[in-house]
């Protein structure tokens, strides 16, 4: 592994890892003090964990509301048509 | 890094016949014992990790008895990683243990691997030392510290020894903080690559850290698309809700009266009345009675529906008296 190829990524991966660093809400509520890398893959870590539980119980919700409505009714047409935009 | 192996296992090589006394030739090490692993017991210890274990505890002891001696050598050394070991070398006490136990063989068998083209020349095998060095400390450490560093390489670092052999990689402080730092961090990514799909099929950090932030933000956008489209179900099933009920209040005033007052009134029943439902008893109000009870009537299942427990008892029995006399009336 030449020292300038690895030089190269080095300055790639610092690159990516500020720009994670600024979508990570945690992270960039600390301001500009940069965590360690790996401090900072464990937030990330973490982060997408609750993302994930946001989406599902997000769309539970969703799709609880849409059980609960008559599937014929103009409302459901209105809900149906949100949800296929 | 590459260094590590002869230094760490210096104290046993010490009793071995293959052990090269010159400096200059100890880079060849390595190579010599990917050879010739069984040649002697001491050599065994590349391949099996308990043994390295357990070789690196005698050492841990050894140098632990004699520590009084090494604290001298020890001091110059510590002073010239003064300005940036503080940091480095607070963590590897920390987060080590379970990363380290995992791997020490591979790692040892890649650095032989990595050394041996070229153990040659001892020179080759310094600069891929500072090299590898520079990478360990990557943006962290400035040059000049770089320069100083490669000193412990030549003394024996003893002092450092009896802190870190216990796990059988490196000797000196900074590649074992980096390594620990590094996998730390790849064991994150590892656990990212479980959490990102697709992104275990990517090889390289760079690619992997760039699919991770798409995709958190992905999923970002998807909750925000999410959130924004239950915001908008939601009036609307408010709304519907509201009017539902409206329509309920309008139209089925007779159902929901009759929900509520399924016992039969207490009234009734003590004065002898047939025990017919509610239902019933209304169902006949509604024909028989006259039109100004009826209007009493006809404000008593909104009530009922809206109150509860001792409230509903009491307007019931008022709403029910007229009805009651109504009912006497005409059974009689």
């Amino acid at each position: 592994m030449s020292s300038r190829r690895s030089r190269i990524t080095e300055e790639e991966i610092n690159e990516l890892i500020s720009k994670l660093q600024s979508v990570l809400p945690e992270a960039r509520r600390r301001g500009a003090s940069r965590a360690s890398a790996s401090k900072l893959l464990k937030e990330t870590c973490n982060y997408i964990k609750s993302l994930h539980r946001e989406v599902d119980d997000l769309s539970d919700r969703l799709s609880d509301l849409m059980a609960s409505m008559d599937t014929n009714s103009p409302q459901a047409e209105i809900v149906r048509s949100l949800l296929q935009s | 890094m590459a260094a590590f192996p002869y230094q760490h296992h210096h104290p046993l090589l010490l009793d071995s016949p293959y052990l090269p006394n010159s400096p200059i030739k100890l880079p060849q090490l390595p190579l010599q014992l990917g050879e010739m692993t069984n040649a002697s017991p001491g050599f065994l210890y590349y391949n099996a990790p308990e043994a390295i274990a357990e070789a690196s505890a005698t050492e841990a002891r050894t140098f632990g008895s004699s520590n009084s001696l090494e604290s001298a050598i020890m001091v110059p050394s510590g002073d010239n990683q003064m300005d940036y070991s503080s940091s480095v070398l607070v963590e590897p006490h920390g987060g080590e243990g379970p990363t380290k136990a995992q791997c020490p063989t591979e790692k040892k068998r890649k650095n032989i691997n990595d050394t041996s083209p070229n153990s040659d020349q001892s020179k080759d095998t310094k600069e891929s030392k500072s090299r590898r060095q520079k990478k360990f400390i990557e943006d962290k450490k400035p040059k000049a510290d770089e320069v100083k560093e490669t000193k412990p390489y030549e003394e024996p670092p003893t002092g450092y020894i009896h802190v870190r052999a216990r796990r059988g990689q490196a000797t000196d402080s900074h590649s074992l903080a980096e390594r620990v730092r590094r996998e730390k961090i790849s064991e994150r990514m590892k656990l990212l690559q479980g959490l990102v799909p697709g992104c275990d099929k990517i090889t390289g950090k760079a690619l992997m850290l760039d699919e991770i932030i798409n995709y958190v933000q992905s999923l970002q956008n998807q909750v925000e698309f999410l959130s924004m489209k239950l915001a908008s179900v939601s009036p609307v099933m408010n709304d519907f809700a509201v009017d539902f009920n409206g329509h309920v209040d309008q139209q089925q005033k007779v159902g929901s009266m009759s929900q509520v007052s399924l016992p039969l009134p207490p009234v009734l029943q003590k004065n002898h009345i047939e025990p017919i439902t509610f239902e019933e008893t209304i169902a006949k109000d509604y024909m028989m009675m006259d039109p100004s009870p009826f209007l009493l009537h006809g404000q008593g299942p909104l009530d009922f529906s809206q109150d509860n427990g001792v409230q509903v008892g009491n307007e019931r029995q008022g709403v029910l008296h007229p009805m009651m006399f109504n009912n006497m009336c005409s059974f009689q």
